[in-house]
């Protein structure tokens, strides 16, 4: 009886050294991943560091001028002139055209933005939301010099992107164009 | 010195043990007694063998620290880390990048000689270097041989393997701009230290030097500062102010754009400048900051705040008439118009034509007492107090005169510095609120906090008026060229001339252009000034009206739809006040 407990002492012994030296070097084993993970994120952080510092060097203003004045002959890009800054309003809508077939509602299509008063401009952002069907109750669906077709698509209804007949005769005031 | 107070209590400590052993003296014993005393003794040799090597192992464990202490020493100097400065935008303006450090610890360099011949044949300069050797040869555990070496260089010295000298990665300040923006990031030394500009007042603001100062270093991750500058428009303004200098060889330019309504700085501009790259350069005298270190007589932009404050008085109406015919006399002196219409000019007339007459009798009709009491209002007689700590103190007349009182209604006698009037013209246009500038992000509600009402609000609104009047192609306003169609630019010119050996001199001028846009609901102050512009072609003028107005026009036109203000033409004359 005796006997058997101290043998079974004795491997027990052997197991949990077995064990906590396998504990200890596991430890020891995972200490150096540590490091040597810390090691390559710092070497990862250094190296973003410095690829962001190099993307802003190669971003800066002073060099794109450079670049662009160089190669203008191919790019042909040139400074923003203001006269081309426009809102959606500053774009003439399609006209609505006598005889024009009942709209059909597409399916999937595009709804823009219709300005109510033709010849009002937009502030901003805000207003153009305003206009977006559904927002307005009661806004006409189309602009333009021309009477309002007899069966004129319903007022939040979708605009057509099919181009149908192009009327080219926007005279009076609501298509202007600026200047 | 421990070792030896190590070694006595030991060494006493064996012999009690061995006397009370000793047997008492006997002839028949004496072989015995003999060969315990040499036993004895034999032990105590070897107690005392064990004790030395036990002390050298103590020492040995003691002095194995030499080389990291050196490095330890050496971690401290190496150059911390430093916040990035980013532009509003969140573009880099300032990082850190790693760079290596070439040290040495003399103490453990075998042969300077060879040493020093060895690193020679991949630094040559390092051969004849005095100092490199009197580094190498001295006590000192730790001393830098070469800040910032190149990768390759770095490759080298460590194939060749010489004891006692290694390499520290150090963090190196970088400015990806270069001169973009040199005077508003300021620079850092050698230890990344900030000795300049924002740097400086990052240093300061942050606790680094605090920090530093008592051995707490942080290696990274420093909070990003955002500041107010926008990477653009300070490109545009840099790039548009080298133009002008080019075309009218000016000496020096200086430009600020301001939000009118935060006061935040989003371009600053003093040519010539610096790279902060190589910051020895900012030590010329020729590259200081102009734009808040220098101090000006403006001029004629300086009847902007004249004719403000004038008509915030009550006492001077738009619609009145002053009689500009003949000069004004005091004593010796002689007041005279550059562009003289000799007739009676009303107000508005007397702005857009730039009368020193009319402004003068202007001032005048006011009085002196509340001239000076309007600038003290507005910061004209104290420093500046933004994040940079090169400021300038104005300089002006400390006893009041009618004379004075003239001179300064139109700009002379009064020095400020350049980012006074762009402040004091934000306040103008504004609304009559006096916001000091800031080069970090501040919001309107903060700006709201921080602003002082200087001028009634319809005041304001007049000057609103006569900055577009003057700016108004057909006006025959002086600032006509700046004008950018669409986005409803007003300004007023200065044309000073400059003071020589105390004498005005005819033909160097000082010219500026303080404009705002767009002047129905104003949101970007931008301020030019050409130091000693010269006319464009042989003949003609080189009045503020031709260079700094064109060059403002210039800088408008791009910055306006980058800062999306939207153009808008449908707006025919200005119809913002009326008398």
């Amino acid at each position: 009886m005796l006997r058997a407990v101290n043998f079974l002492l004795v491997v027990l012994m052997l197991a949990g050294a077995a064990v906590v030296y396998d504990f200890k070097y596991e430890a020891e084993r995972a200490t150096t991943r540590v490091a040597k993970i810390n090691r390559q994120i710092e070497g990862e952080r250094d190296a973003i560091a410095t690829l962001k510092a190099e993307w802003s060097l190669l971003n800066q203003p002073r060099r794109l001028q450079d670049l662009v004045e160089r190669y203008h002959s191919y790019l042909e890009l040139d400074p923003l002139d203001p006269t081309q800054i426009g809102t959606l309003d500053d774009i003439p809508f399609k006209p609505a055209i006598k005889g024009d077939a009942p709209v059909p509602t597409p399916k999937g299509s595009v709804k823009l933005a219709q300005p109510d008063k033709p010849g009002e401009k937009t502030a901003g952002i805000g207003k153009l939301l305003d206009r977006l069907p559904g927002g307005t109750p009661d806004g006409p669906a189309t602009t333009g010099s021309i009477a309002k077709a007899k069966s004129p698509p319903p007022a939040s209804g979708p605009m057509v992107l099919v181009p149908k007949i192009v009327v080219p005769k926007p005279a009076g005031d609501p298509a202007k164009v600026n200047r | 010195m421990s070792d030896v107070a190590d070694k006595t209590p030991e060494s006493s400590a064996e012999l009690p043990a061995a006397m009370p052993t000793r047997p008492p003296e006997a002839p028949a014993d004496r072989d015995f007694a003999d060969s315990r005393r040499r036993i004895v003794v034999a032990g105590l040799v070897f107690a005392s063998v064990y004790a030395a090597v036990g002390l050298r192992l103590v020492d040995l464990g003691n002095a194995s620290d030499d080389h990291s202490a050196a490095l330890a020493s050496g971690s401290t100097q190496v150059s911390t880390a430093r916040p990035d400065l980013l532009d509003r935008n969140g573009e880099v303006l300032a990082t850190d990048v790693k760079s290596a450090s070439l040290f040495a610890e003399p103490k453990r360099i075998l042969d300077v000689d060879e040493a020093i011949e060895a690193l020679a044949t991949v630094i040559p300069e390092m051969r004849t270097d005095e100092s490199i050797r009197r580094k190498l040869s001295s006590k000192a555990g730790f001393v830098w041989l070469k800040r910032e070496v190149s990768k390759q260089q770095r490759q080298k010295i460590f194939r060749l393997g010489i004891p006692g000298i290694g390499f520290m990665e150090e963090n190196r300040r970088f400015y990806p701009g270069g001169p973009l923006a040199g005077h508003v990031l300021g620079t850092v030394n050698v230890d990344n230290q900030g000795i300049s500009g924002l740097e400086k007042f990052v240093d300061h603001d942050m606790g680094l030097a605090d920090l530093r100062a008592t051995g707490l270093v942080a290696d990274r991750g420093l909070k990003a500062r955002r500041l107010s500058l926008d990477l653009r428009v300070q490109h545009v303004v840099r790039d548009e102010l080298v133009d002008a200098v080019r075309r009218y060889h000016a000496v020096a330019a200086i430009g600020i754009v301001l939000d009118v309504r935060t006061g935040e700085v989003l371009g600053m501009s003093s040519l010539p400048d610096f790279d902060p790259n190589h910051p020895e350069q900012a030590l010329e005298k020729q590259n200081m900051n102009r734009a808040t270190a220098g101090v000006f007589e403006m001029g004629s932009v300086f009847k902007t705040f004249n004719s403000a404050f004038t008509l915030d008085s009550g006492k001077v109406h738009l619609t009145d008439s002053y009689d500009a015919t003949s000069s004004l006399h005091f004593g010796s002196q002689k007041i005279s118009d550059f562009h003289a219409k000799g007739r009676v000019l009303t107000v508005p007339e007397i702005f857009i034509y730039s009368s020193n007459i009319g402004s003068a009798r202007m001032a005048l009709r006011v009085g002196a007492e509340a001239q000076r009491a309007f600038f003290d209002r507005i910061g004209f007689h104290g420093k500046l107090e933004t994040e940079l700590p090169e400021v300038a103190a104005p300089l002006y007349p400390k006893r009041l005169s009618e004379i004075s009182t003239a001179t300064q209604a139109f700009g002379h006698g009064i020095s400020v510095t350049p980012m006074h009037t762009a402040v004091g013209g934000a306040a103008v246009i504004n609304g009559g609120l006096f916001i000091p500038p800031t080069f970090f992000k501040r919001t309107r509600e903060e700006a709201e906090k921080v602003a002082v009402r200087i001028l009634r609000s319809e005041t304001s609104d007049k000057m609103r008026y006569l900055f577009r009047l003057n700016n108004t192609p057909g006006s025959g306003g002086s600032g006509s060229k700046a004008d950018v169609p669409g986005y409803l630019v007003g300004g007023k010119t200065g044309t000073a001339e400059k003071l020589e050996n105390g004498h005005y001199s005819g033909n160097k001028r000082f010219n500026s252009y303080l404009a705002a846009f767009p002047m129905d609901d104003p949101q970007y102050l931008v301020l030019v000034v050409l130091d000693e512009p010269k006319a464009e072609k042989e003949v003609g003028a080189a009045t503020a009206g031709l260079n700094a107005a064109p060059t403002v026009g210039a800088i408008i036109r791009r910055i306006a739809p980058m800062l999306g203000v939207m153009p808008r033409y449908d707006q025919g004359k200005p119809s913002v006040a009326s008398n």
